[in-house]
């Protein structure tokens, strides 16, 4: 009895779950491919698995599973990129020389960014910001995505991700760095 | 401290906390760098921003698995539910694969 009603409730996961899974893995991978190999993991792990017995809802119940084929997902993705380009991966110095002269001052100091103010001028920053993470190697704008958008503990993401803490910080310090500049070029040219 | 030291500090308390020393030399620094504080304040919007953008991402109910996903998703369930099935009837089986 136990299991036909496990199994009845499995044919709705898709349909009832299905987009909003979907979003939440493009909100944090932002790609609509991987988002959707994202969801469809995770329902086959569901099918799977034995873990729901009703306590949570089936929607966070599988949200939960979906963190962690979305973490999977990047740390398949962030060996891919090593293996195409084993440099910067690994790499213990922040590097960025080329935005301090040799004193350690700013070669071009941050310029002062004038706050969007209406919902078109935010939405314009949001548009450069995008564009901006799209030319960041994708191993930095994935980290960075990562990072920002989830709430997780930087050691936490270390293990997941199984990194060393100094190269995260490092990946993390280049992502800030390089977009912070060309979110301003591109933000101030708009202005 | 000079300002490529200070980005590397603003950029790692963006993750975890830093030392009572690292803190206080960065907020001497700070009191008399308008270039380091510009980025500082920058740094805390580029990350509003970021969760801005997945935040919509998340509530836009437009976006949606598109059909063709939708069926290959199922199908894949579908076989999924199946080799589950005959996994359990033929439990020897399944085992000595």
């Amino acid at each position: 009895m136990t299991y036909n009603f496990r199994y009845m409730t499995q044919h709705d996961w898709l349909a009832e779950h299905g987009d909003y899974l979907y979003r939440y893995a493009l909100a944090r991978l932002r790609d609509p491919h991987q988002a959707e190999d994202a969801v469809q993991e995770t329902l086959l792990a569901a099918i799977s698995g034995s873990s729901f017995a009703g306590k949570a809802s089936p929607r966070t119940w599988l949200t939960g599973i979906l963190k962690h084929k979305i973490i999977d997902q990047f740390r398949r993705q962030q060996r891919e990129t090593r293996l195409e380009s084993p440099d910067d991966i690994g790499e213990e110095e922040p590097g960025m020389d080329e935005f301090f002269v040799e004193d350690g001052h700013w070669s071009e100091p941050p310029q002062h960014w004038v706050e969007p103010g209406n919902l078109l001028q935010q939405q314009q920053f949001l548009e450069i910001l995008q564009d901006c993470m799209d030319r960041l190697p994708k191993k930095l704008a994935r980290i960075f995505l990562l990072r920002e958008i989830e709430e997780t503990d930087n050691e936490d993401i270390c293990k997941e991700l199984e990194i060393s803490p100094t190269n995260a910080w490092v990946m993390l310090y280049r992502a800030r760095m390089g977009l912070r500049k060309c979110v301003e070029m591109n933000w101030l040219e708009a202005r | 401290m000079d300002c490529k030291h200070a980005t590397h500090l603003l950029s790692q308390s963006q993750d975890m906390r830093l030392t009572w020393r690292q803190r206080f030399g960065l907020r001497l620094h700070l009191m008399l760098c308008d270039a380091c504080t510009r980025f500082s304040r920058q740094l805390v919007m580029l990350r509003e921003a970021v969760r801005q953008t997945s935040i919509r991402i998340e509530k836009d109910d437009r976006l949606k698995l598109s059909h063709d996903a939708k069926q290959r998703i199922a199908a894949a369930m579908r076989d999924h539910r199946r080799s589950i099935a005959e996994a359990r009837q033929n439990p020897d089986h399944n085992l000595s694969d």
